[in-house]
């Protein structure tokens, strides 16, 4: 049952590389986040830790969620400045 | 068996959200995703984190959807050879099969983790939840200060997305 959450996290990684727009990559963050948090929540229930993970799962997840808040203002801000979503020459987000 | 089922759907619909053209079949198969993982949860018999992301994984998925709309470019025209588009395809994958082997096998180390019965899920009755009581009240009386810090995390998250998302105004 840990393949799922691995497999989830690989995916995460794949859609990070793979993506060239900001949206993808924050796609991609969101499911490495996903994984993750499955990770933590089905090792404990092996582990016979379930209430740690369950603590640990809620904080990755709401950490998660000032993550991706957090780049998705910087994807308005890129939109704002380049007038476009791909990342493939962004290197810096001055004017 | 819903477990498993859950699995299925939240793995393929991750395949989908990695690969799929389309930014808002994209961001859709992301919502299936959480949904999905919600149900994987649901089956280890943690509610709360079910609920919960299933209310996060619904605002971003909204909240996405209103980034395509409002900014129109949903994919980035690539024009590429195809030879090159094979190996941006294949390093991802092969990155990605990485992580989750080393994370498999990984996950195999950890202590009193069963290597037996790795691919059953078995809630040991020694430490199951018993409600979302004993999870609050473990929350406030073990980690009150990472609560309290995770608190200020995302007010701080919040003030600051507003500034940074803010239009340029030039002065006149």
């Amino acid at each position: 049952m840990i393949a799922v959450a691995a497999l989830l996290g690989g995916l995460g990684l794949v859609c990070i590389i793979y993506r060239k727009t900001f949206l993808g990559f924050l796609i991609g963050v969101q499911l490495m986040i996903t994984g993750a948090t499955s990770f933590f929540i089905l090792a404990g229930i092996a582990s016979g830790t379930a209430v740690s993970a369950d603590i640990f799962g809620l904080f990755i997840i709401l950490g998660g969620v000032g993550q991706i808040v957090a780049g998705y203002a910087l994807a308005v801000r890129l939109f704002y400045l380049r007038k476009k979503v791909g990342m493939n020459d962004l290197r810096t987000l001055k004017q | 068996m819903i477990f498993w089922l859950c699995s299925i759907i939240t793995l393929g619909a991750g395949v989908a959200a990695t690969f799929i053209a389309d930014m808002r079949l994209a961001v859709f198969f992301l919502w299936i995703v959480g949904m999905g993982a919600g149900g994987i949860y649901l089956s280890a018999g943690a509610e709360l984190l079910a609920v919960i992301q299933w209310i996060v994984s619904t605002l971003l998925a909204i909240s996405f959807i209103y980034y395509s709309v409002m900014f129109g470019e949903y994919k980035v025209s690539d024009s590429s050879k195809i030879s090159r588009k094979l190996i941006l395809l294949i390093l991802p994958v092969l990155a990605g099969a990485g992580l989750a082997t080393v994370l498999w096998f990984a996950a195999r180390q950890l202590p009193d983790m069963p290597t037996t019965d790795i691919f059953s899920l078995t809630v040991r009755a020694s430490d199951s939840i018993k409600g979302v009581a004993d999870l609050g009240k473990s929350l406030v009386q073990d980690h009150l200060l990472s609560l309290e810090i995770l608190a200020l995390t995302l007010f701080v998250v919040v003030i600051g997305s507003g500034v940074v998302a803010r239009p340029e105004v030039k002065d006149e």
